[in-house]
């Protein structure tokens, strides 16, 4: 039974009260979840009863470390549908971009090639595209969107050509909560040979990934949004591109050979893993996925609507209030605005009322200058969210006007 | 609603983000100098030419929030047909004001300095007033 009170019993960060004493409503899952205690645990085990480095100790703890770490690999590519040989370990969403971005896209790129993202995209999967482009003399193209922020695939199939390498999509956008269809997209890209690269850096946690139906060539995504801890995250690529792939980062670890002359490098996914590893943070990973098993993602997906549905309706009926997106077949949120004030001013003002919700362009500025608009203020839900807290939201809302208008 | 917050967005500072004195384009101006916050984006240019050592035509145009256009507005307000001497000893005062270190400051600074007082907003009392310090620097004039 999914019950989001007792769900918040796991996370002892919401118990906590502000300076006023104010419950913290924390409504900024998209820019990071809370922890439950299992992956604080997690973490605190490893450093208690296994810290070893990985790989090359040859004793019981390094070992133990090291068998903890790969279980994990194995954990996520069960989580995603993938091979574990297909899961490297990294630093979050953005580094895993840039890893192609690099690795791949410098290699592969030259001129007369395009590079296809949308203008929904996070900066993290936008400006790697356009620094690589830039880099190697392709074509850097940007995919407008409908008025309402939504992307028409009729559009998409135009720009895809035979030039398109490879198209930089987001699976769900971290300002409006649009979701695109990756299934349908990635059949139109690969008529064309385009590989597609998806950022899940907001569906990991929201909806179930499988990387075989959606036949994505690359797909990115951080632990910290899926209950995890900052600074592990993962990024998947098909065997095949793997093998072809070029390191981003070059040293210890990765290496099969080093000579005077000439280095070889070991087979993926431990070729693109260089230096130490973030070895505890992968097993607060492992803890994070074991919390969302147990909570299946249907469920979660469904609360996330249920909230969003409810939300989405008051937010509606108010006066003076715009909303960005769509109403339906969402992720788990909402952009907002109130008419001449602005999202800084909203935030401030929620912020005094024990309201966590962010404010400003949220690294998708492409996107805020497609609405004519320089920010917004945002809210975004999670598993231990209420629909009271909703209610909390949209009363303090309408306090807003009468302060700043 | 705090008091804190009352005393940030109290009639002075609200009633002068909606003026509109100052508020305006220039394009021909001797100096335009950019006032930009890369973390919310709010940006304002601020227009200004200096005639025998005093800031003259002095006018802002752009976007942000109450708190970053009433403090833009003030700075228009402040430097206006000021010598560069007392701009600098303008904006001296002015960041006394926002660290609390002056007793009895104005109204309007006194709402502007309660921006400490909200995490992330204290970059917004300050923006314009940062652009114009920095261009300062570089003004060798007196």
């Amino acid at each position: 039974m999914f019950d989001a009170r007792l769900i918040r019993n796991q996370f002892p960060i919401l118990n906590t009260q502000d300076r006023k004493g104010q419950p913290l409503v924390y409504l900024d899952n998209a820019a990071t979840t809370q922890k439950p205690w299992q992956v604080m645990e997690a973490l605190a085990d490893f450093y208690e009863h296994h810290n070893a480095n990985i790989h090359r100790g040859i004793y019981q703890l390094a070992d133990d470390a090291t068998q903890a770490y790969e279980s994990v690999r194995a954990q996520v590519a069960q989580f995603i549908n993938a091979t574990p040989e297909e899961v490297i370990f990294c630093g979050g969403t953005t580094e895993a971009i840039n890893m192609v971005a690099h690795g791949w896209g410098y290699d592969t790129l030259s001129p007369g090639d395009e590079v296809l993202v949308t203008a929904m995209e996070h900066h993290a999967n936008f400006v790697p595209w356009q620094v690589i482009c830039d880099r190697t003399g392709a074509t850097f193209k940007v995919l407008p969107l409908e008025p309402d922020g939504s992307l028409s695939l009729t559009s998409l199939e135009q720009a895809l050509t035979k030039k398109t390498k490879l198209l930089a999509i987001t699976q769900i956008s971290n300002t409006t909560g649009i979701i695109n269809p990756l299934a349908e997209i990635t059949k139109m890209a690969h008529q064309n040979d385009t590989l597609v690269l998806v950022d899940a850096a907001q569906s990991i946690a929201n909806d179930q990934i499988d990387v075989q139906s959606m036949n994505c060539d690359f797909l990115a995504f951080s632990g910290h949004k899926l209950y995890g801890p900052m600074g592990v995250g993962v990024l998947y690529g098909k065997s095949t591109h793997l093998e072809k792939m070029s390191p981003f980062q070059q040293g210890g670890s990765m290496i099969y050979q080093v000579s005077n002359n000439k280095t070889t490098f070991k087979k993926a996914p431990h070729k693109f893993e260089a230096g130490t590893p973030p070895v505890a943070a992968a097993l607060g990973l492992g803890a994070a996925i074991r919390f969302i098993n147990t909570l299946g993602m249907a469920n979660i997906k469904a609360h996330a609507q249920e909230l969003r549905t409810h939300a989405w309706g008051k937010l509606s009926d108010m006066n003076d209030v715009a909303l960005y997106g769509v109403a339906l077949e969402s992720g788990a949120i909402i952009s907002l605005n109130i008419k001449d004030i602005h999202p800084h001013d909203v935030a401030t003002v929620l912020g005094e009322a024990g309201l966590a919700v962010r404010a400003g362009h949220h690294c998708t500025q492409p996107l805020m200058q497609h609405y004519g608009i320089v920010g917004t203020v945002r809210i975004s839900f999670s598993v231990y969210n209420t629909l009271s807290e909703i209610d909390h939201f949209i009363s303090a809302l309408s306090k807003v006007k009468s302060l700043l208008s | 609603m705090s008091e804190d917050l009352k005393k940030l967005y109290q009639a002075v500072l609200m009633e002068r983000q909606k003026s509109t004195l100052g508020f305006q384009k220039r394009e021909d101006a001797q100096h335009i100098i950019e006032a930009y916050n890369p973390v919310c984006g709010d940006q304002f240019q601020i227009y200004l030419d200096i005639e025998n050592g005093f800031l003259q035509k002095v006018s802002y145009h752009g976007y942000g929030c109450a708190v970053s256009k009433a403090s833009s507005s003030l700075l228009v307000e402040s430097l206006s047909a000021k010598s560069l001497v007392d701009c600098r000893s303008q904006l001296q005062y002015f960041y006394q004001c926002m660290d609390g270190k002056e007793t009895q400051p104005p109204e309007i600074y006194e709402a502007l300095a309660m921006s400490k007082n909200f995490p992330g907003r204290q970059q917004c009392a300050t923006l314009s007033w940062d652009a114009i310090q920095e261009f300062l620097l570089n003004e060798k004039g007196t």
